[in-house]
């Protein structure tokens, strides 16, 4: 196989993996749009996943579908007053045009995630999130005031996505699974978060080996802090943060009395920020990613990239949106060649209370030259999708 | 896979066998009710009526309203008076235009909304003391002739002065009277009048519930508490005045331009006077009550803003 057909191969290979991967959904873009922080419409804090009684009861039907169902018997999935089950299924039709070699046309079951939260007591819930993929999500998630209902803090112990810049509900962007938090990059840990007011402060501790369940074998954790502040200025919403991942990945391994220093110190950090007024929503983030093999590990490689992804959305009329995003990023910024920039638009459209529907056109351009530039310059992505969710 | 399943499966039934008894249902308290408020309210407006929901600080505008104080703004009672059950539905099912409250028709079949808004009841004694029958609306009368004229419109304009509703809402309507800044509710919370220019008003948009505000008044009154939970007060009969007590424009007259001064004086010396109104029947005393409410609507909804090019741009079109 020629070196272009094997990177095309690799390529599909990897859209189908992204595909064929469970994904959380979350939309921060409603969250910048009312001034809310994700725990107001998600169990998880973090956001993502299974919406709270808030999120499926009153801002899924009421303030995101064009037509409301008056007088049909409002959906319920709430089994007494502690236990709740919740779902989303994302089928898509991808089309993916490279500019050499053969279109990918076909039919995707992207998500099936099934959640259920119990209320074991005011403040304690548990919450599980399986995946059809396999990948599942289990917390336990403690919540208590801090003497004002402003001020409050929580807990989360237990498997779930690293809660690092905006979770996009698109785990393909640039800032999300090209920077290790895509749809499969669950890990284990404890996470604390403090809201003081406007501010929200979270920090936890993985270890740093995401992905399948596994035994970590490296004693160095993985510590991830992320801080956001949002404001009003009576129309206009604002927020701004930043977060910050530091990890040792690998290990060190004897073997025959010969170490082999397998170690990578990881560095990610990056802000966040967006702004909202009437019909107009934005969001951006922008990470940088070190990773610095130890002075010992002969086989790592260095690398150190820049990743950027920024969205503006227009809602046209209640229920329908305009979606613009653009991303830029460079695999290696100790090189000057390999950028890739890829600007996307799309409509969503919520007809109906858990309906949506959704468009997104998607091309990639290479403005320098270099081998995983080259492959996708004029990569042509079209996506129509179905997403039911409660 | 099937491990997987497995797994899944034990997990749900490990969840359900967690699960403790569910709450229980106070005396007299609908168990529908209590199932829709559980669901759709209980987020912003708390557990226990109190307003202090997760959410409650976290929306844009006033604070989720709390039912344990039994002190309500919207009403067809006279101020200070419970609202009936009627204009509980009526809040609940149109929701409170201009905040994050919801008209929850939209979604909630009649039979739901009548069972919450008896739920809410529950939250205050005061309720239980005082049964929906025993609770008196206000005469509300139809608006006899729709649209008003220019004369009519003036003719409030003048009813607007006489009555002092511009010191706090503005001459124009645009929140900006002499006494703006000095509103304050039962917490002492500053309270900013309505800006009438909006177009958009709490208590709803329709000529029949801006007429209801000026009759009955947002006045809430919490037990123990003589200052109301909000300072617009009840005009009710207090329109039915002679001339002699409108005379005096108050110490924020002479913020009055000269000419409107001007104006105002001559229109409240053709008023009846306190005699003459004394002199009419019950009937022809409440006639011009209303007419008088229903020309300072006439008014107030001639003050709205006409819209610009791109208001549209930056309307919150997810609320309506």
């Amino acid at each position: 196989m020629s070196r272009p057909r094997l990177l095309l191969a690799s390529f599909a290979a990897f859209i189908t993996l992204f595909l064929v991967t469970s994904a959380a959904s979350a939309l921060p873009r409603f969250g910048e749009r009312e001034g809310l922080p994700c725990i107001s419409c998600h169990i998880n804090p973090s956001g993502g996943g299974m919406r709270n009684r808030f999120g499926r009861y009153d801002y899924a039907p009421m303030k995101l579908p064009m037509f409301t169902m008056r007088n049909v018997a409002p959906l319920d999935v709430d089994i007494g007053d502690t236990l709740a089950f919740g779902a989303d299924s994302r089928t898509a039709y991808l089309d993916v045009r490279p500019p050499a070699g053969t279109d990918t046309r076909t039919i995707f079951q992207m998500q099936a995630d099934f959640y259920l939260a119990a209320r074991l007591y005011k403040g304690l819930t548990l919450y599980y999130n399986q995946g059809a993929w396999g990948s599942f999500e289990a917390m336990g998630i403690w919540q208590q005031d801090l003497g004002r209902p402003e001020f409050s803090y929580y807990v989360k112990v237990g498997r779930f996505m690293p809660t690092y810049g905006l979770r996009l509900e698109n785990h393909n962007v640039y800032t999300r699974q090209d920077i290790g938090f895509g749809p499969r990059d669950r890990d284990q840990g404890a996470e604390l978060g403090v809201y003081l007011g406007p501010v929200l402060l979270q920090a936890s501790v993985l270890n740093g080996n995401p992905g399948e369940l596994q035994i970590d074998d490296n004693h160095e954790k993985a510590l991830i802090g992320r801080a956001e502040v949002r404001h009003r200025f009576g129309k206009l919403h604002m927020s701004a943060g930043g977060s910050i991942f530091s990890n040792e990945a690998g290990a060190s391994t004897s073997t025959g009395g010969v170490t082999v220093d397998g170690r990578t110190q990881m560095l990610k950090w990056g802000p966040h920020w967006g702004a909202a007024i009437g019909r107009f929503a934005y969001l951006g983030e922008a990470h940088v990613v070190k990773n610095e093999p130890f002075p010992g590990n002969t086989q790592g490689h260095k690398a150190h990239s820049f990743q950027s992804y920024q969205e503006l959305d227009v809602l046209l009329v209640k229920g329908l949106e305009l979606n613009l995003s653009y991303e830029f990023k460079d695999p290696d910024l100790d090189r000057r060649n390999g950028t890739l920039s890829r600007v996307g638009g799309g409509l969503e459209f919520y007809p109906l209370p858990y309906v949506e529907l959704k468009t997104l056109f998607r091309k990639t351009f290479a403005y320098q030259s270099g081998p995983a530039a080259e492959p996708l310059n004029g990569l042509t992505e079209i996506i129509g999708m179905v997403h039911l969710y409660f | 896979m099937r491990i997987r399943w497995f797994t899944f499966a034990a997990t749900l039934g490990g969840f359900a066998a967690l699960l403790p008894a569910g709450g229980s249902l106070e005396a007299g308290e609908s168990p529908q009710g209590k199932h829709v408020y559980a669901r759709y309210c209980e987020s912003c407006h708390g557990a226990s009526g109190d307003g202090r929901g997760p959410n409650a600080f976290r929306l844009a505008g006033p604070a989720p309203h709390d039912f344990t104080s039994g002190a309500y703004m919207f009403r067809s009672t006279t101020g200070g008076a419970l609202p009936r059950h009627a204009d509980l539905v009526r809040t609940v099912a149109e929701g409170v235009p201009g905040t994050s409250m919801l008209a929850w028709k939209k979604v909630l079949p009649p039979a739901d909304i009548d069972a919450v808004s008896a739920y809410l009841e529950s939250f205050s004694p005061r309720f239980a003391a005082t049964p929906d029958a025993s609770r008196t609306s206000v005469h509300l009368p139809p608006r006899a002739v729709a649209p008003a004229s220019a004369l009519e419109i003036e003719a409030g304009r003048m009813l607007y002065v006489a009555f002092r509703c511009w010191e706090c809402h503005g001459e124009r309507g645009a929140a900006d009277g002499p006494a703006s800044r000095t509103l304050h509710d039962h917490m002492n919370h500053q309270i900013l009048p309505a800006d009438l220019t909006r177009g958009v008003y709490h208590s709803g948009t329709r000529p029949e519930d801006l007429y209801r505000t000026i009759a009955t008044g947002l006045e809430g009154a919490e037990p123990g508490n003589p200052v109301p939970t909000n300072p617009m007060p009840t005009y009710g009969l207090a329109v039915i005045i002679g001339r002699e007590g409108l005379a005096d424009l108050g110490e924020n007259a002479t913020k009055l331009d000269a000419k409107t001064r001007g104006q105002v004086t001559a229109f409240i010396s053709n008023l009846p006077t306190q005699e003459r109104i004394d002199s009419l029947n019950d009937a022809q005393r409440a006639y011009i009550g209303e007419r008088r409410i229903w020309l300072m609507v006439d008014y107030i909804r001639s003050l709205v803003r006409p819209r610009g090019p791109f208001d549209f741009l930056f309307d919150d079109v997810q609320s309506r």
